[in-house]
């Protein structure tokens, strides 16, 4: 373990001692907002867990903002800040920096351990204890965040994400791709012994959420209220967005298919915190653009599609790729067929796996456009109503899924 | 005179039966040799088609589009069928050219020398080309799914030039390491990679610099943050 860690993290780790709680927090470049994490993570501790030996680790990926210094200077001082520098830069820092956390957690004995996003600019005190709470009092063993969403926010977790975790793996855990989360000392080792895989941010999520639910660990989720966090600069594309995140969901189903091809339907898992339904906001979307991106992908993109989607559902994305703009729908039925036949298609390497979710955008867009055209004039409840339908469809259809995956 | 006549049909005869007894066993061993090398072919194709249904060769290819061109210049093939038919004519080639040096013929043996000499040329061509063709593909999928995904104007046309492109330059490659007209070869490639360069810049810099103008514009209008308003991927 100690060749993961870098240089003078060791000695840091030896005079902090034994921890009962450890708060990791992954930067890099993030001067803006971390003197704010610091400040809320360690009032957050002191308040709900005074007397409780607590650390706070940063695993810097290299940043050039100054952002370990300014942690340093914003830290209460009420609980040790550990400084793990990162003096390498590149696509692995994500994930060493993940390793380095999760490695400090188990050097000092901890029996919980948070991990924040270092832009979470709405960071409360109280997130502390509703993240690490369930986990020492109640016997969790990984706590996810619920947020308070407007509506078509975070539409990858809501239409692909959440749906095929929940059919997967029969839980019912709303985001897991929360940007911060709790896990129990048990679970972070045997994420260490697994191995922490070299993906970038949305893909580790994924990854940590998915090692608890397929390792049978005791889940539950809290509520934390609004999530604030900074947009990356520049945004990443869509289609990259979408390789990472759902290609790290097909990786997780090649390797978890004997404990998800077991599963049937999907249970709640506990809830900490107040319920939190969809805000009222009003919020504007233009589908035009979303509709043209996918007659675009059905005029073109056919040949592609071709080699591993079903006759009957090319047919059926040709008839909805011609319908009018204002009738436009693509039924739920019809995207899960396609999540579905992609995931296969992963599976089989049918073609290059970045070329097979590029060719997924835009079927992605015209489902996302079909949805908000469905839901826009309804209120919060149409939107919860026609998301809980198309979970409801992904567990429907999972035992076809089971037998085309034994299929080879 | 008759006796003279006689004598002269007496010595063709003997020629001819010396020759046909020297000929006869070279001819039976070339025979021989070929109906071998028919047996040994036949057994060629049927390890060829087992050993890559074994190995799933036709859903590889099919994967990597190698199966389309096939079905097209034959419908109903496979790749499977292709590389046995192959394995079996190749072998029957080489049976025959063996049991034609059994006749000791000078000629032909300078003849199977250059042939032997020039198959390595044949297989390294066949090679460029599998090669091109794969590489092709490959490009002209993810220029394909880059266009419709970025919005640039006819995808498929785009895709389908690049992939003409690199099959034309596997071609000329292919061409050139067998020594058909290298020179000729080589130059018609690079005027006509130079005339399609010429007319893209023209077609782009001249006709298209409206269309341009307003792609960019769209671009920057669809990257502004309020594009999508209220909507968020992640």
């Amino acid at each position: 373990m100690d060749a993961d860690f870098p240089p003078g993290f060791r000695a840091q780790l030896d005079a902090c001692g034994a921890a009962d709680l450890v708060v990791g927090l992954p930067t890099f470049n993030h001067g803006g907002a971390i003197a704010e994490v610091v400040r809320s993570a360690q009032a957050g501790l002191a308040e709900a867990f005074p007397g409780v030996r607590a650390a706070l680790v940063l695993a810097d990926g290299g940043s050039t903002d100054g952002t370990p210094e300014l942690a340093r200077e914003a830290s209460l001082g009420t609980c040790p800040l550990l400084l793990a520098p990162g003096p390498v830069l590149g696509q692995g820092a994500p994930a060493r920096a993940l390793r380095t956390v999760l490695a400090a957690a188990l050097e000092v004995d901890a029996r919980a351990c948070a991990v924040l996003g270092a832009d979470l600019r709405s960071l409360q005190p109280a997130w502390m204890d509703l993240l690490l709470s369930p986990i020492l009092r109640d016997g969790l063993e990984f706590v996810a965040p619920r947020y308070l969403r407007r509506r078509y926010e975070g539409t990858i977790n809501d239409f692909i994400v959440y749906p095929l975790t929940r059919s997967l793996y029969g839980l019912r855990l709303r985001h897991p791709l929360g940007g911060a989360f709790a896990l129990s000392g048990r679970l972070v080792a045997h994420g260490l012994a697994l191995g922490v895989p070299d993906l970038i941010r949305p893909g580790l999520e994924t990854w940590v959420a998915t090692t608890a639910l397929a390792g049978s660990f005791r889940a539950g989720q809290a509520s934390l209220g609004r999530r604030v966090q900074d947009d990356p600069d520049p945004p990443p594309a869509l289609s990259d967005l979408l390789r990472q995140v759902v290609g790290t969901v097909f990786d997780l189903m090649e390797e978890h298919a004997d404990v998800w091809s077991r599963i049937q339907g999907s249970a709640d898992i506990p809830s900490f915190g107040p319920d939190l339904p969809l805000s009222k906001e009003p919020v504007r979307v233009d589908t035009a653009r979303m509709v043209r991106a996918f007659r675009r992908g059905v005029r073109d993109l056919g040949g592609v599609w071709g080699a591993f989607l079903a006759p009957e559902t090319l047919q059926d994305l040709g008839r909805v790729g011609v319908w009018d703009p204002s009738r436009f729908y693509v039924p739920p039925d019809l995207w899960v067929r396609v999540v579905h036949a992609f995931a296969l298609a992963w599976r089989r390497r049918v073609m290059d796996r970045h070329h097979l979710l590029q060719a997924l955008t835009p079927i992605y867009l015209g489902w996302v456009a079909a949805f908000v055209g469905e839901t826009r004039e309804g209120g919060t409840g149409a939107v919860e109503a026609l998301e809980e339908k198309l979970c409801l469809c992904f567990e429907a259809h999972k035992p076809e899924l089971c037998e085309s995956w034994r299929t080879p | 005179m008759m006796q003279a006549l006689l004598d002269s049909l007496y010595r063709i005869w003997t020629t001819f039966h010396a020759k046909v007894l020297l000929v006869l066993p070279r001819v039976l061993a070339a025979l021989t040799v070929f109906l071998a090398g028919l047996a040994v072919a036949a057994l060629a194709r049927a390890v060829v088609r087992r050993g890559l249904k074994l190995a799933r060769f036709d859903a590889r290819c099919e994967r990597s589009g190698l199966s389309a061109p096939i079905l097209r210049a034959r419908p109903g093939g496979s790749p499977t069928e292709l590389a046995g038919g192959a394995a079996f004519w190749t072998t029957l080639a080489s049976a025959g050219i063996f049991s034609l040096t059994a006749l000791e013929m000078p000629l032909l043996d300078r003849m199977i020398e250059a042939f032997f000499l020039y198959l390595p040329k044949v297989f390294v061509s066949v090679l460029v080309l599998a090669t091109g063709f794969l590489l092709a593909n490959f490009l002209s999928r993810a220029t394909l799914l880059l266009a419709v995904n970025e919005e640039l104007p006819s995808p498929r046309l785009l895709a389908g030039g690049l992939r003409l492109l690199v099959n034309l330059l596997a071609f000329a490659m292919a061409l050139e390491q067998l020594g058909v007209a290298g020179t000729t070869v080589t130059v018609a490639f690079a005027i006509l990679f130079g005339a399609l360069m010429l007319a893209l810049a023209l077609a782009f810099g001249l006709g298209g610099r409206d269309l341009a103008r307003e792609f960019l514009a769209r671009r920057r209008s669809q990257d502004a943050p309020d594009a999508q308003e209220g909507l968020r991927h992640l």
